[in-house]
Protein backbone atom coordinates (compact mmCIF):
# COMPACT_ATOMS: atom_id res chain seq x y z
CA UNK A 1 0.00 0.00 0.00
CA UNK A 2 1.33 3.47 -0.84
CA UNK A 3 1.95 5.97 1.91
CA UNK A 4 -1.38 7.79 2.52
CA UNK A 5 0.55 10.94 3.38
CA UNK A 6 2.13 11.08 -0.08
CA UNK A 7 -1.04 12.32 -1.80
CA UNK A 8 -1.67 14.83 0.97
CA UNK A 9 1.88 16.15 0.66
CA UNK A 10 1.41 16.59 -3.09
CA UNK A 11 -1.84 18.42 -2.54
CA UNK A 12 -0.21 21.14 -0.43
CA UNK A 13 2.62 21.98 -2.83
CA UNK A 14 0.94 25.25 -3.73
CA UNK A 15 0.01 26.11 -0.16
CA UNK A 16 2.49 28.54 1.44
CA UNK A 17 1.49 27.32 4.91
CA UNK A 18 3.39 24.10 4.23
CA UNK A 19 7.09 23.52 3.65
CA UNK A 20 6.04 21.64 0.50
CA UNK A 21 5.58 24.94 -1.33
CA UNK A 22 9.09 26.16 -0.54
CA UNK A 23 10.63 22.79 -1.42
CA UNK A 24 8.70 22.70 -4.71
CA UNK A 25 9.94 26.15 -5.57
CA UNK A 26 13.54 25.17 -4.81
CA UNK A 27 13.31 21.87 -6.71
CA UNK A 28 11.82 23.61 -9.72
CA UNK A 29 14.60 26.20 -9.81
CA UNK A 30 17.32 23.60 -9.36
CA UNK A 31 15.63 21.14 -11.76
CA UNK A 32 15.55 18.42 -9.14
CA UNK A 33 13.21 15.46 -9.01
CA UNK A 34 12.27 13.87 -5.67
CA UNK A 35 15.40 11.75 -5.59
CA UNK A 36 17.59 14.78 -6.26
CA UNK A 37 15.81 16.88 -3.66
CA UNK A 38 16.07 14.13 -1.06
CA UNK A 39 19.78 13.80 -1.84
CA UNK A 40 20.29 17.54 -1.46
CA UNK A 41 18.60 17.47 1.92
CA UNK A 42 20.35 14.26 2.93
CA UNK A 43 17.17 12.30 3.58
CA UNK A 44 15.07 9.44 2.23
CA UNK A 45 12.04 9.97 -0.06
CA UNK A 46 9.79 8.99 2.87
CA UNK A 47 11.29 11.73 5.00
CA UNK A 48 10.78 14.13 2.12
CA UNK A 49 7.03 13.44 2.33
CA UNK A 50 7.11 14.22 6.04
CA UNK A 51 9.08 17.42 5.46
CA UNK A 52 6.55 18.62 2.91
CA UNK A 53 3.82 18.39 5.55
CA UNK A 54 5.71 20.50 8.08
CA UNK A 55 4.85 24.13 8.58
CA UNK A 56 6.92 26.60 6.57
CA UNK A 57 9.47 28.17 8.92
CA UNK A 58 8.83 31.74 9.91
CA UNK A 59 10.87 34.17 7.82
CA UNK A 60 12.07 36.42 10.64
CA UNK A 61 14.80 35.64 13.18
CA UNK A 62 14.81 34.05 15.69
CA UNK A 63 11.69 32.17 14.54
CA UNK A 64 13.35 30.96 11.35
CA UNK A 65 16.25 29.32 13.19
CA UNK A 66 13.97 27.81 15.81
CA UNK A 67 11.67 26.29 13.22
CA UNK A 68 14.49 24.95 11.05
CA UNK A 69 16.20 23.47 14.11
CA UNK A 70 12.92 21.86 15.19
CA UNK A 71 12.44 20.22 11.80
CA UNK A 72 16.09 19.21 11.42
CA UNK A 73 16.19 17.66 14.88
CA UNK A 74 12.94 15.77 14.34
CA UNK A 75 14.10 14.17 11.09
CA UNK A 76 17.81 14.00 11.83
CA UNK A 77 18.81 16.39 9.05
CA UNK A 78 21.71 18.78 8.61
CA UNK A 79 20.18 22.03 9.89
CA UNK A 80 22.51 24.27 7.87
CA UNK A 81 21.67 22.50 4.62
CA UNK A 82 17.94 22.62 5.36
CA UNK A 83 18.18 26.32 6.24
CA UNK A 84 19.96 27.01 2.95
CA UNK A 85 17.28 25.21 0.90
CA UNK A 86 14.44 26.88 2.79
CA UNK A 87 15.98 30.36 2.48
CA UNK A 88 16.49 29.82 -1.24
CA UNK A 89 12.94 28.53 -1.72
CA UNK A 90 11.46 31.38 0.32
CA UNK A 91 13.41 33.93 -1.72
CA UNK A 92 12.08 32.38 -4.92
CA UNK A 93 8.54 32.47 -3.54
CA UNK A 94 9.00 36.09 -2.53
CA UNK A 95 10.24 37.00 -6.02
CA UNK A 96 7.37 35.13 -7.66
CA UNK A 97 4.92 37.15 -5.55
CA UNK A 98 1.50 36.21 -4.27
CA UNK A 99 0.11 35.78 -7.78
CA UNK A 100 2.34 32.79 -8.47
CA UNK A 101 -0.09 29.98 -8.99
CA UNK A 102 -0.16 26.25 -8.58
CA UNK A 103 -0.60 26.04 -12.33
CA UNK A 104 2.87 27.41 -12.90
CA UNK A 105 4.43 24.83 -10.62
CA UNK A 106 2.42 21.96 -12.01
CA UNK A 107 3.13 22.95 -15.60
CA UNK A 108 6.83 23.09 -14.81
CA UNK A 109 6.70 19.67 -13.17
CA UNK A 110 4.69 18.21 -16.04
CA UNK A 111 7.27 19.53 -18.46
CA UNK A 112 10.06 17.96 -16.40
CA UNK A 113 8.20 14.64 -16.24
CA UNK A 114 7.52 14.74 -19.97
CA UNK A 115 11.20 15.27 -20.63
CA UNK A 116 12.14 12.46 -18.26
CA UNK A 117 9.63 10.02 -19.78
CA UNK A 118 10.54 10.71 -23.39
CA UNK A 119 12.39 7.79 -24.97
CA UNK A 120 16.01 8.53 -25.82
CA UNK A 121 16.56 9.62 -29.38
CA UNK A 122 17.70 6.85 -31.62
CA UNK A 123 21.06 7.28 -33.25
CA UNK A 124 21.51 7.39 -37.04
CA UNK B 1 -18.94 -12.54 9.54
CA UNK B 2 -16.94 -9.62 10.80
CA UNK B 3 -15.36 -6.92 8.67
CA UNK B 4 -11.75 -5.85 8.73
CA UNK B 5 -10.54 -4.54 12.06
CA UNK B 6 -10.64 -0.72 12.03
CA UNK B 7 -7.31 1.07 12.15
CA UNK B 8 -6.54 2.32 15.65
CA UNK B 9 -6.84 6.05 16.00
CA UNK B 10 -5.00 8.26 18.48
CA UNK B 11 -6.50 8.49 21.96
CA UNK B 12 -8.38 11.61 23.03
CA UNK B 13 -5.35 12.61 25.11
CA UNK B 14 -2.98 12.20 22.16
CA UNK B 15 -5.38 14.20 20.00
CA UNK B 16 -5.33 17.01 22.54
CA UNK B 17 -1.54 16.96 22.66
CA UNK B 18 -1.31 17.24 18.88
CA UNK B 19 -3.95 19.97 18.84
CA UNK B 20 -1.96 22.00 21.37
CA UNK B 21 1.22 21.58 19.33
CA UNK B 22 -0.63 23.00 16.31
CA UNK B 23 -1.90 25.93 18.39
CA UNK B 24 1.67 26.58 19.55
CA UNK B 25 2.87 26.71 15.92
CA UNK B 26 5.34 23.84 16.34
CA UNK B 27 6.87 23.47 12.85
CA UNK B 28 6.57 19.68 12.74
CA UNK B 29 3.05 19.56 14.25
CA UNK B 30 1.14 19.51 10.93
CA UNK B 31 3.05 16.39 9.86
CA UNK B 32 2.61 14.70 13.24
CA UNK B 33 -1.10 15.47 13.20
CA UNK B 34 -1.64 14.17 9.65
CA UNK B 35 0.45 11.05 10.28
CA UNK B 36 -1.54 10.30 13.43
CA UNK B 37 -5.06 10.85 12.08
CA UNK B 38 -5.09 10.42 8.31
CA UNK B 39 -4.78 6.60 8.04
CA UNK B 40 -7.66 5.87 10.41
CA UNK B 41 -9.76 8.67 8.92
CA UNK B 42 -9.29 7.26 5.41
CA UNK B 43 -10.18 3.79 6.68
CA UNK B 44 -13.30 5.16 8.38
CA UNK B 45 -14.58 7.05 5.34
CA UNK B 46 -13.91 4.02 3.13
CA UNK B 47 -15.81 1.74 5.47
CA UNK B 48 -18.75 4.13 5.77
CA UNK B 49 -18.98 5.19 2.12
CA UNK B 50 -17.74 2.25 0.07
CA UNK B 51 -20.00 3.19 -2.85
CA UNK B 52 -18.48 6.68 -3.18
CA UNK B 53 -15.56 7.27 -5.52
CA UNK B 54 -12.21 6.69 -3.81
CA UNK B 55 -10.81 10.05 -4.90
CA UNK B 56 -13.74 11.93 -3.42
CA UNK B 57 -13.36 10.05 -0.13
CA UNK B 58 -9.69 10.87 -0.04
CA UNK B 59 -10.34 14.50 -0.98
CA UNK B 60 -12.84 14.86 1.88
CA UNK B 61 -10.46 13.34 4.44
CA UNK B 62 -7.61 15.54 3.20
CA UNK B 63 -9.76 18.66 3.39
CA UNK B 64 -10.77 17.85 6.96
CA UNK B 65 -7.14 17.33 8.03
CA UNK B 66 -5.85 20.43 6.26
CA UNK B 67 -8.64 22.65 7.60
CA UNK B 68 -7.84 21.51 11.13
CA UNK B 69 -4.09 21.94 10.73
CA UNK B 70 -4.33 25.41 9.24
CA UNK B 71 -6.83 26.71 11.77
CA UNK B 72 -6.82 24.58 14.93
CA UNK B 73 -8.58 27.35 16.86
CA UNK B 74 -11.83 26.44 15.07
CA UNK B 75 -11.87 23.26 17.16
CA UNK B 76 -13.46 23.40 20.61
CA UNK B 77 -11.72 20.86 22.85
CA UNK B 78 -14.62 20.91 25.31
CA UNK B 79 -16.81 19.19 22.70
CA UNK B 80 -16.07 16.14 20.59
CA UNK B 81 -12.63 14.57 20.74
CA UNK B 82 -10.34 15.35 17.79
CA UNK B 83 -11.01 12.05 15.99
CA UNK B 84 -14.78 12.54 16.25
CA UNK B 85 -14.47 16.12 15.07
CA UNK B 86 -12.44 15.03 12.04
CA UNK B 87 -14.99 12.36 11.15
CA UNK B 88 -17.81 14.88 11.36
CA UNK B 89 -15.82 17.35 9.28
CA UNK B 90 -15.01 14.68 6.67
CA UNK B 91 -18.68 13.77 6.44
CA UNK B 92 -19.58 17.40 5.76
CA UNK B 93 -16.77 17.83 3.25
CA UNK B 94 -17.82 14.66 1.44
CA UNK B 95 -21.39 15.87 1.22
CA UNK B 96 -20.21 19.18 -0.26
CA UNK B 97 -17.99 17.41 -2.78
CA UNK B 98 -20.79 15.11 -3.88
CA UNK B 99 -23.22 17.98 -4.23
CA UNK B 100 -20.67 19.85 -6.32
CA UNK B 101 -20.13 16.77 -8.47
CA UNK B 102 -23.88 16.32 -8.91
CA UNK B 103 -24.24 19.95 -10.01
CA UNK B 104 -21.38 19.49 -12.44
CA UNK B 105 -23.02 16.41 -13.97
CA UNK B 106 -26.38 18.13 -14.29
CA UNK B 107 -24.75 21.02 -16.17
CA UNK B 108 -23.22 18.58 -18.64
CA UNK B 109 -26.62 17.34 -19.85
CA UNK B 110 -27.22 18.74 -23.36
CA UNK B 111 -29.67 21.63 -23.46
CA UNK B 112 -31.90 19.80 -25.92
CA UNK B 113 -32.37 16.96 -23.44
CA UNK B 114 -33.11 19.38 -20.63
CA UNK B 115 -35.66 21.28 -22.69
CA UNK B 116 -37.44 18.13 -23.84
CA UNK B 117 -37.45 16.36 -20.52
CA UNK B 118 -40.78 16.30 -18.64
CA UNK B 119 -38.70 16.36 -15.45
CA UNK B 120 -36.75 19.46 -16.44
CA UNK B 121 -35.52 21.34 -13.41
CA UNK B 122 -36.73 18.74 -10.95
CA UNK B 123 -34.48 16.87 -8.58
CA UNK B 124 -34.97 13.20 -9.37
CA UNK B 125 -32.61 11.59 -6.90
CA UNK B 126 -31.35 8.89 -9.20
CA UNK B 127 -28.19 6.86 -9.32
CA UNK B 128 -26.42 9.36 -11.56
CA UNK B 129 -26.59 11.89 -8.74
CA UNK B 130 -23.60 11.31 -6.48
CA UNK B 131 -25.10 13.07 -3.47
CA UNK B 132 -28.08 10.73 -3.77
CA UNK B 133 -25.73 7.80 -3.27
CA UNK B 134 -24.46 9.36 -0.07
CA UNK B 135 -27.95 9.97 1.24
CA UNK B 136 -28.88 6.38 0.49
CA UNK B 137 -25.81 5.20 2.37
CA UNK B 138 -26.72 7.37 5.32
CA UNK B 139 -30.30 6.12 5.30
CA UNK B 140 -29.08 2.54 5.23
CA UNK B 141 -27.09 3.05 8.44
CA UNK B 142 -28.36 1.27 11.55
CA UNK B 143 -31.51 2.86 12.88
CA UNK B 144 -30.63 6.19 11.31
CA UNK B 145 -34.22 7.30 11.00
CA UNK B 146 -34.86 6.83 14.70
CA UNK B 147 -31.56 8.53 15.42
CA UNK B 148 -32.52 11.58 13.34
CA UNK B 149 -35.89 11.83 15.11
CA UNK B 150 -34.34 11.70 18.56
CA UNK B 151 -31.48 14.00 17.55
CA UNK B 152 -33.94 16.66 16.39
CA UNK B 153 -35.54 16.76 19.85
CA UNK B 154 -32.30 16.93 21.86
CA UNK B 155 -30.59 19.87 23.48
CA UNK B 156 -26.94 20.62 22.67
CA UNK B 157 -25.40 18.33 25.29
CA UNK B 158 -27.79 15.47 24.54
CA UNK B 159 -26.90 15.78 20.85
CA UNK B 160 -23.20 15.44 21.61
CA UNK B 161 -23.85 12.41 23.79
CA UNK B 162 -26.09 10.91 21.11
CA UNK B 163 -23.37 11.41 18.48
CA UNK B 164 -20.90 9.60 20.71
CA UNK B 165 -23.33 6.73 21.24
CA UNK B 166 -23.98 6.57 17.51
CA UNK B 167 -20.25 6.24 16.89
CA UNK B 168 -20.04 3.39 19.36
CA UNK B 169 -18.13 5.31 22.01
CA UNK B 170 -18.03 3.39 25.32
CA UNK B 171 -15.65 5.32 27.56
CA UNK B 172 -17.28 7.09 30.50
CA UNK B 173 -14.66 9.87 30.72
CA UNK B 174 -15.34 10.83 27.10
CA UNK B 175 -19.06 11.16 27.79
CA UNK B 176 -18.36 12.98 31.06
CA UNK B 177 -16.18 15.51 29.27
CA UNK B 178 -18.89 16.24 26.71
CA UNK B 179 -21.46 16.56 29.49
CA UNK B 180 -19.25 19.02 31.35
CA UNK B 181 -18.88 16.81 34.44
CA UNK B 182 -15.30 15.68 33.81
CA UNK B 183 -14.14 17.25 37.08
CA UNK B 184 -16.55 15.32 39.27
CA UNK B 185 -15.69 12.08 41.14
CA UNK B 186 -15.55 9.01 38.90
CA UNK B 187 -18.48 7.25 40.54
CA UNK B 188 -20.67 10.31 40.09
CA UNK B 189 -19.56 10.60 36.45
CA UNK B 190 -20.45 6.96 35.88
CA UNK B 191 -23.93 7.41 37.36
CA UNK B 192 -24.68 10.61 35.44
CA UNK B 193 -23.41 9.20 32.15
CA UNK B 194 -25.45 6.03 32.63
CA UNK B 195 -28.56 8.07 33.42
CA UNK B 196 -28.12 10.16 30.28
CA UNK B 197 -27.41 7.15 28.06
CA UNK B 198 -30.39 5.24 29.43
CA UNK B 199 -32.65 8.23 28.80
CA UNK B 200 -31.47 8.53 25.20
CA UNK B 201 -31.70 4.76 24.67
CA UNK B 202 -35.35 4.87 25.75
CA UNK B 203 -36.08 7.71 23.33
CA UNK B 204 -34.37 5.76 20.55
CA UNK B 205 -36.44 2.67 21.35
CA UNK B 206 -39.66 4.70 21.25
CA UNK B 207 -38.65 6.33 17.96
CA UNK B 208 -37.89 2.91 16.45
CA UNK B 209 -41.33 1.68 17.46
CA UNK B 210 -42.93 4.74 15.85
CA UNK B 211 -41.09 4.39 12.53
Amino acid sequence: MSNPLEALARRVEDNPFFLASVLARYAQAERLDDTGLAKTLGCTPETLTALRLCRTPRTEAPGFGEDVDCIAARFNLDGDRLAEVVRHGQALEHMAGPSASRGTLLAARDAQEDQASEPPEEGP
Amino acid sequence: MTGPKPLPEPSAEEGLRLYRALCNHVATAPYDFAAAFLPSLLAWVEERHRQVDEHLRQDAAHTAILSFVEDPTAYDPSGLDVAGYLRMSTQGDLRNLLQREARHHRRRVPWKVVEDSPDAGKYLGRDDDASFRLRIAEEQGPNDRAYEIVFAGCNEIERRVLELMHRGEKRTPVFAEVMGIGDRPKEEQRKEVKKMRDRLDKRLDRAKEDT
